[in-house]
This record gives structure tokens, sequence and C-alpha cells, in this order.
């Protein structure tokens, strides 16, 4: 290692610092997604192994009425509560956005090492922007590659009882939602750190931000990226019904608030009968039920679409970041 | 005990209460070697370098250090290679510092008898010795008056 | 190379309603080793962060060794910045600290660095944060070296250090600049030892330049006089005083002319220490000495 008389910049200088400061933090992030993942791989043979056990294997159709349909009734209730424990995934992409992001230019304000970086041949920016595609980079990869563990874990369950294509879990893990989600929280943290020149405001801000986001984006905005379409028939398993609405029976739309005052006179009428359903009770009165739905050939353009708006909304937050970091002074 | 490993058979120190300026404890320092025989003809002085890693000064003020010894004709620079001695200063022989020795103790007593305390007589002396010093000057270098004290 | 180390024109910080540092213009030549000293608070940090682009300026601009504008890419290769705590990574090894430095510099001298950390004894596998202060701050300052630069800026690099420390950091800081011939730059609050390493001063106070000017000028155009107090006011209007001190029978005068100072009968004339001036100017905040008109040729 001698004198390098050279005036350029070492090539993977930069990514070489990045990686070096911040591989524990990868690391983490990979090694508990990889735990999380053998978890689903080790639970998913036992599901298996259950699934051949109770006979499920040799039933080719799941009828109504069958009694391939009560087994796989009971398969199903048998694992719902573990099923319903991967929702807290929900809160992940949050939390390794905001422990990955949250200290990566905070921790250095806050020590005054950048005191250091930042007076280094290389420059601030080329150093921020190094940093933030190496670990963008990094936890997108390690996010996707949690997805064919939890597609092999579903595989029995989905076969007794077929999800539609929005169902959380599915679209969460099959594609491309949880890799967006990581990269924004992502962003989220870095941004939420040198706005607030504060590890710990930037860990709580950005978990808070993508939290929400990501709540926004499966309860409110994934049903209708695309205008739904309507039936007045069954839809098919993989469909994804959205909303109902109905039709009086002269063939006029029902409005909300006329439909909730109708709902008012079911629950007056049906309170001796709890296990009454409102849909049975509006046909029973010649309403008719229409289905609003995403038709199951939407997954990917919904995936495309959630993607693309978080990638979009990530990289404003980048922008943002680094503009901070090059103008707002310390 | 730390050996030096310069080149030079000399070493510096500073005593930075003295008063003196840093450059002219070097000169006084170069000087005394020079009389003791510790730097004979063709040695080198310590290197700059050497110097300022030792005492933590400016390397400004060696090298002003040296030109002074230079100016004085007792050392002289070669490029590229360090500071070297080209003349010895007279060295008194055993003989004449005992001499010396015995006029100044007499000197002493002559001076104790006529009130002076160890202060008064360094102060005399010193006095002397800068008047002599400055009477040898071949210009002034400016127009500084000292005042006596 | 250039004459210039550092040039500040009219600059000026300001951080919310107070200013830290206002209307400051300095022409620091290079090749000196410059002490830039003040009290806690005179505005030696947020002059030093402007010069090596850490923050930007409210008024004015900074260039560096020449016409570098402070912060640029140009700047950022030939300025090296040491700050206070030497920043350094304290999860990783000397020999890691040693590659990031390579990574993000484009001229990197590895080899001497190395050399001088082995040297000092420094171990290169230890964790920069199991390492003494001492420790730390020559690794920084090695780390800072390495990257040959032609200006080598220091903020307060001995103030957590302890006396041992200290000389051995001064005495590395200048055997490099009687090898490399690097300009340096550095602050400090403490004023006693800066003689001895200095030949150009800066004293800020107050966010403003109060004295700047090569140490032996200084030390030259410096001198006190002592004599009969009822004399004193005769005598002070003769010369630019800068402090004076009273007693019933005795007065001490600090006065500064670039002439010959003549000393009035029944007066004594005394050369001033560095330290002396450095604290009588930080004592009287009005009094200034700037290089004149006439100073530093460009």
């Amino acid at each position: 290692m001698t004198t390098l008389p050279s005036s350029a910049l070492p090539r993977f200088g930069p990514t070489w610092v990045a990686w070096r400061q911040h591989r524990f933090a990868l690391g983490a992030s990979a090694l508990m997604l990889a735990v999380l993942a053998a978890g689903l791989i080790l639970g998913g043979l036992a599901v298996r192994h259950d699934y051949d056990q109770r006979g499920l294997n040799k039933c080719t159709s799941f009828a109504l009425g069958s009694r391939c349909d009560q087994l796989g009734m009971d398969f199903s209730n048998h694992y719902g509560t573990l099923n319903l424990l991967l929702i807290f995934l929900l809160m992940l992409p949050a939390a390794i956005g905001a422990f990955v992001g949250g200290p990566l230019v905070a921790r250095e304000l806050e020590t005054g090492t950048f005191r250091f970086a930042w007076t280094q041949g290389a420059g601030r920016t080329r150093w921020l922007v190094t940093k933030l595609a190496v670990l963008a980079v990094g936890l997108a990869v390690v996010s996707a590659a949690f997805s064919p563990a939890y597609k092999f874990w579903n595989v029995p369950f989905d076969r007794v009882l077929p999800d539609s294509f929005g169902a959380y879990l599915p679209f969460e893990f099959s594609g491309l939602a949880f890799p967006s989600q990581t990269v924004l929280g992502f962003a989220a943290g870095v941004f939420m750190g040198v706005l607030a020149r504060r590890v710990l405001i930037g860990i709580a801000g950005s978990f808070i931000i993508t939290f929400g986001l990501s709540m926004l984006a499966v309860f409110v905005l994934r049903p209708h990226y695309m205008p739904a379409r309507t039936t007045l028939g069954r839809i098919g398993h993989r469909d994804w019904g959205v909303d109902t609405s109905y039709v009086t029976p002269s063939g006029g739309a029902v409005s909300s608030a006329e439909s909730h005052r109708l709902f008012v006179r079911f629950q007056a009428d049906t309170l001796n009968r709890p296990n009454a359903r409102f849909r049975d009770w509006m046909t029973a009165h010649d309403y008719r039920i229409v289905t609003h739905y995403q038709p199951a050939g939407r997954f990917w353009t919904f995936q495309l679409i959630e993607a693309g708006w978080m990638l979009a909304l990530a990289a404003v937050l980048v922008a943002a970041t680094v503009w901070m970091v090059r103008n707002r002074t310390t | 005990m730390t050996i030096d490993k310069g080149p030079s058979p000399i070493v510096f120190r500073l005593d930075p209460g003295s008063g003196v300026p840093t450059y002219l404890q070097l000169v006084q320092q170069v000087e005394q070697a020079l009389r003791l025989g510790h730097l004979q003809l063709g040695d080198q002085l310590p290197r700059v370098r050497d110097v300022v890693a030792g005492l933590a000064i400016n390397p400004n003020t060696v090298l002003k250090a040296y030109r002074e010894l230079e100016h004085r004709g007792l050392v002289a620079g070669r490029r590229g290679q360090g500071t070297f001695v080209e003349r010895t200063l007279d060295r008194a022989g055993l003989r004449e510092q005992a001499d010396l020795r015995r006029s100044l103790n007499e000197w002493m007593r002559v001076a104790a008898a006529a009130g002076l305390d160890d202060a008064g007589m360094s102060a005399l002396f010193t006095a002397a010795l800068q008047d002599r010093h400055k009477a040898a000057e071949p210009e002034s270098r400016d127009g500084r008056t000292e005042g006596i004290a | 190379m250039n004459d210039v180390a550092i040039e500040a024109s009219g600059l000026g910080k300001r951080y919310g309603r107070s200013w830290a540092l206002r209307d400051c213009s300095l022409s620091i030549p290079s090749g000196h080793v410059v002490g830039l000293v003040g009290p806690n608070g005179a505005g030696k940090t947020t002059f030093l962060s402007m010069a090596v682009g850490l923050s930007t300026p409210t008024t004015g601009e900074v260039r560096l060794l020449g016409r570098h504008r402070a912060g640029s890419p140009d700047a950022l290769d030939m300025v090296a910045f040491v700050a206070q705590d030497a920043a350094l990574y304290r999860n990783l090894s000397v020999t890691d600290m040693l590659r990031v430095g390579r990574s993000l510099n484009r001229r990197w001298d590895e080899r001497t660095a190395r050399d001088r950390l082995a040297e000092l004894g420094i171990p290169l596998d230890r964790k920069v944060g199991a390492l003494s202060g001492g420790q730390r701050a020559q690794v920084a300052l090695s780390l800072a070296l390495a990257k040959r630069p032609g200006l080598l800026i220091l903020d307060e690099p001995l103030a957590a250090l302890d006396p041992l420390a200290r000389h051995e950091f001064m005495s590395s800081l200048m055997a490099a600049v009687a090898e490399d011939g690097v300009s340096v730059v550095f602050s400090s609050h403490v004023v006693a030892e800066l003689e001895r390493v200095c030949d150009y001063l800066i004293v800020l106070q107050d966010g403003q330049v109060q004295v700047s000017g090569g140490v032996e000028d200084l030390t030259a155009e410096h001198h006190v006089l002592v004599g009969p107090a009822d004399q004193a006011d005769e005598v002070a209007s003769l010369l630019p005083v800068v402090r004076s001190r009273r007693a019933s029978a005795q007065a001490h005068l600090l006065v500064r002319t670039s002439q010959s100072v003549p000393v009035p009968p029944g007066w004594q004339h005394h050369p001033v220490t560095l330290e002396e001036i450095v604290l009588t100017y930080m004592r009287e905040p009005a009094a200034a000495a700037l290089p004149g008109p006439q100073a530093v040729a460009r």
C-alpha cells in the first residue's frame, strides 16, 4: 500500500465506506428476515405434514358442503390465529426503515463525525448518495428475498381457501409491496433523522410516518387503484371484492344514506335473531346486491401502481434529504 | 535513558523561563558545544525535523538559529544534507580557564566588599556583556534602545 | 505555493439574532504556523467551520490557498481538518480508519501514515474508541497529513489532552511542518505555549478580529514602559497605549509602535512576551493590532 499520486477518487471508495459503517444494520435486518423466513419454511413443512395427515392431499375440489370442504374449514381454523400473527409484519417496513435509516446521518450529526466525513475529498453529496444507494439496494434485496418463504408457507392455506388477490398477506408478500414499503421506510428514516438532527426523533418520527403510510396504503388506497367493476352475480375466488352496494327492486341505486336507513330497520327487525345477515334480509326484501370488485388479473398492475407511488415518494424524500445535507448548515 | 537517533553529536534543550528567545538559546547551545568540544569541525547540527520533534517548536525558529550561526561564520548549510560546523570557537585552554577563574574570584571579592549581592553582580556583568556585544555589532538591528535596569 | 493560506473578506455568521462572527477580513499567509486564539465563544470554531466548508457564511466569503472556495472539491482535496475531540468513528479500528481516508480522498499517502503511527507505537488493529485521548489525536493528525494537504486546520487540538500528550502532538505537528512544509492554522484558548510554536497570531474577541500579525512583528512592536505614575499621562500622550496599569507610585504602559521607542529618563523598557500581548488585548476589547495598508504585499 504505497502512495497514490493519482488525482482520482478510488472507484468504489465511498461504497466501501458505506458498507463498512452500516454492515451491521444491513446484516441485522437480513438476519431478522432470515430468521422469520426460516420460521416460515420450517413451519411450512410442519403445516404440509399436517395437511397430508388430515387427508387434504387427497382432495381435488372443495365444493360447498363436501367432506373436503369441512376438512378444509377445520384446517383453516386451526391455523387461523397463527396467520393473524403475521399481521404484525405490517410494522416491519416501518421498523426496518426507522432503525436503519434514522441513525444513518443523524448519528454522525450527533457524535460530530460528520466533521470528519464532510471534510474528506469526496465531499458530502457523494458520501450521502452512496450510503443511500448501498442501503436502499441492500434493503430492497433482503426484503424481496423474504417473498419466496412466505409463498412456500401459504401454499396449503391457499389451496384450501383461496385468497383474493388483494388480501393483506398475499398482496404484501407475493410481489413488490413489501420491498417498496421497506425502501420508503428507509428514505423516511434518513429524512427524519436529518431534519431533526437527532437519532431518536429520526427513528420515532419515521416509524410513525411509514407505519401511517403503510396503513393508508393497505386499508384506504389499495382497493381503489383502479375503478372497480360491478356485478350482480358472484365473483371468482381470486377476484377482490372491495365494496357492496344495493339496487332497489325497481332497478335504481341505493345511496349510502338510504342504505344506512335500511340497516337501522334491519337491526330493529332482527333484534332476536343475532345470526341474521343484512345481505339476506335485503335479498328477502327484493333488493339486489351489487358487488364492486377488482378482477384477479389486476394483481401485477396494482403492485406496480403501489410500488410506483411509494418509490416516487421515497425519491422525493431522498431529494429533500440531499438538499438539506448540502444546504442546511450545521 | 532515551538515545537520540539523529546524526548529530549534540541535542538541544529549552529553558522556557529564562526570557531568552528560543532561537538565541539554540545559538548559545551550539556555541557552548563548540567551546566544550562536543561539536567538532565537520560535525552535523541536529536536523531541523529532529529538533522540532523533540522540542515542539516552530521549524522557522530553528532555521533562524542556524541562519544566525551561519551569519557568525560558525556553520554552513549543505543543500539536501544538513548544516555542518565550519569553524570552531577559540577555546580557552584548561590553563587559561584556571587563570580566568582566579581573577573572577578576585573580582567577586571586591564586588561583595563594595556591597553588591549575587543578583547585583550578575546584573552588572550581564549589562557589561551586552554593551560589549553591541559595540561589536557591525550594524544595529533596529533603533531600539534598552533601558538600563 | 500560494502566498495566502486563508483569505476572508467581510466574513460573518449569524445564528438566529446573534452574530458569532462579524465583518471578518483576514489574509493569513501560507508557510506559517498560525495560532487563532480567543476566549470561548469568540468565534474561533465558527471561523474555522466556514474555512473548511462545514458551514456557509451569512455574509462575505472565504477562500483557501489562493482562489479555492471553501468547501469546493479542490479545497476539500488540498485542505485537511482535524475537528475538536478528533472526530473519528470510535467503533472502527485504526486500519479501517486509514482505509476510510484512502477511500474518500484523491491523494493518499498510506505508507507515511503507517510509519508515523508505528513510530508513535499506536496499534493498528485497535478500535479507535479504545485508544487514549492522545493516541486518538495522533491518529486524527496522521489521517489529515496522509491527504498531503497544503493547509492543515485544527480546531482546539490540545483541549482534551494531558500535558505529555500535548507535547507529543505538537512535536508531531512541528515535525510534519518541517518535513512537508504544510501551512498550519490551529485554534486554542490556551495562550501559554503559543510562542514556541506559532509564527503568526490572530486574536478573536466577541466575533471580531482584534489582533492579526506575525509573531516577530508583534513582539517587536509592543513594549512595556515602567515609570513614575505622575508622568504616565505625559508619556501616554506620545505613544499609542494599549493598556495602562497604575498604582500610586508606578505605572506600567503597554504601547504599540513600529518605530524605535525613546525611553524617557527615569523609565524602564521591557520587551513583551507573546502571552502578555495576547492577554492584554483580551483584557482590552476596544484595542486592536491589525496590519495596516502597507503590510502583506500581495
